[in-house]
């Protein structure tokens, strides 16, 4: 007998950790929102379920997802990297000044990426994880800095790459109906997902972000985890480059400028916390969805530009109150059985 | 603004970023919604336009006119992405505007407004503008010019193309 009532007791207790476990609570806002806005127009606007419409969603947020899912991992560690729009608009630049000097597209694209990874090591990475210099800075830094060297490089301009057939496929090709692009962009997400979930670099990842000392003394190199992540983070970014690049036939020194926020906005409405430790994948592919949704959909409902970033803005501080809320709910949870 | 005529003009929309990335998520939304209905897209900036152009496809290839200009707009009416551009000769005009403050400065008397020359520019003149850096290196002749045209800056000294269509303004 008491056994039963300490069981209907424990009920509600049980269907929160079953929905914690499937990451529901974390989901769960920006979910109902996304579902709410799709229903919203989906009622009230003609063509927004038309298959080009949601292929265009998707194309459009392609270079975001793949930018947001590297900034994942290093929110996931507690950090952030300013810098992301200066690696974007970098890597861009020189791929296209690397096809236009004649480098075959697919070398040009290996060669910026492997750039990426080294310019990352001697900045962000290395500054960051082996110096233990404080992120903001260290990525404000370098956001100024290989955000001038795109300029530098391009001498202020847009280059094209209209000419080259192999980066316009890319960039507008379609495998059965879906974008090359979109099919990059869910690649990345895919494996960064198995990366996360499957491997032991994934958990040291939740380990050193939820306690860096605590994963320390457990015999994790926490260094070299803040390395990876970095490095990630910038090869993403690189990568989204390649992809806006691609799908704009063209690069401009300036194609990165906002996205750094916008890959935070989504890390964050995917309920990753700023605090490290918590969040994955999942959300932040969510989280990219709510934020091409609702461009798409303020457009269509014809709210002018101006006012689509004053909601966008409100539609964020909603998100980090909402963070707040959640982490303030988890710690009661978490003390409540010792009460 | 007055209506142009001949055209119907069934949406206008703000690039609230001023970035080729909105104007191309623009132009395909208009692609979804209109498809080949739609005969053309005027973007306010040649920078942004590019990414307007980005959206066209075999099935959706409407004019697109833009404002501007400089290399890369000349380079996208030469390979077919723009139709057309109001071409402000940049600059041309920022050498024109420091001339007139060197006259003022000099004590030369000037009239209050002065009309500055832009040129349309298509498939038919694009060849024949002079790049940035000539505009910016020729020896040219800054003239204020006030007569029943107007009054207007005149560059003496470097070539222009004639105007595509052959207006006269």
């Amino acid at each position: 007998m008491t056994t039963q009532v300490r069981t209907l007791e424990s009920a509600p207790r049980a269907l929160a950790q079953r929905a914690a476990s499937l990451d529901l609570g974390k989901y769960g806002g920006v979910m109902i929102g996304l579902v709410a806005m799709v229903v919203f127009l989906a009622l009230t606007q003609q063509g927004f379920l038309a298959p080009g419409n949601i292929m265009n969603i998707l194309h459009t947020n392609a270079a975001l997802l793949v930018c947001s899912v590297g900034m994942t991992f290093v929110v996931l560690l507690g950090g952030f990297d300013l810098s992301v729009g200066a690696f974007l608009a970098l890597g861009g630049v020189i791929l296209a000044k690397l096809v236009e000097g004649g480098l075959p597209p697919l070398a040009a694209i290996a060669l910026v990426l492997l750039g990426g990874l080294v310019a990352s090591l001697l900045t962000n990475a290395g500054l960051i994880a082996f110096l233990g210099l404080n992120f903001f800075v260290v990525t404000i830094a370098t956001n100024a800095l290989f955000g001038g060297l795109a300029l530098v490089v391009s001498d202020g301009r847009t280059v094209s790459l209209y000419d080259d057939a192999f980066i316009v496929g890319l960039g507008t090709g379609t495998f059965a109906g879906v974008p090359l692009t979109v099919i990059v962009a869910v690649s990345v997400a895919i494996v960064a997902g198995l990366i996360l979930r499957q491997t032991g670099f994934g958990r040291m990842i939740y380990a050193v972000g939820g306690n860096a000392e605590a994963a320390r003394l457990s015999g994790i190199n926490v260094i070299a985890v803040r390395v990876v992540a970095y490095l990630l983070c910038s090869a993403c970014a690189v990568l989204a480059g390649i992809v806006m690049a691609s799908r704009l036939q063209s690069a401009s020194p300036t194609m990165g400028a906002g996205i750094a926020l916008m890959a935070a906005a989504a890390v964050l409405l995917g309920g990753t916390s700023f605090l490290g430790g918590e969040g994955g994948i999942l959300g932040t592919v969510i989280g990219v969805l709510f934020l091409g949704v609702l461009s798409n959909g303020l457009t269509l409902v014809g709210v002018s530009g101006f006012w689509q970033g004053v909601i966008t803005g409100a539609v964020l501080l909603g998100a980090i109150t909402s963070d707040w809320l959640r982490s303030r709910l988890a710690l009661r949870t978490r003390r409540s059985p010792q009460s | 603004m007055r209506r142009p005529l001949g055209l119907d003009v069934v949406e206008t929309q703000a690039n609230s970023e001023l970035s080729p990335q909105k104007s191309a998520e623009i132009a395909e939304q208009l692609r979804t919604r209109y498809g080949d209905e739609l005969d053309g897209i005027y973007d306010a900036l040649s920078y942004t336009a590019l990414g307007a152009a980005s959206a066209k496809t075999p099935d959706f290839a409407p004019v697109i006119v833009t404002y501007g200009g400089g290399a890369e707009t000349n380079e996208a009416i030469a390979d077919g992405r723009f139709t057309a551009a109001i071409d402000v000769l940049n600059p041309l005009i920022g050498r024109a505007k420091a001339w007139v403050v060197c006259q003022r400065l000099a004590g030369e008397e000037l009239p209050g407004t002065m009309e500055v020359p832009f040129l349309i520019v298509d498939e038919s003149n694009v060849a024949e503008m002079p790049t940035d850096a000539e505009q910016l290196k020729a020896d040219v002749d800054f003239e204020a010019l006030v007569d029943a045209d107007g009054n207007r800056i005149a560059y003496n000294g470097i070539t222009l193309p004639e105007l595509a269509g052959g207006a006269a303004k």
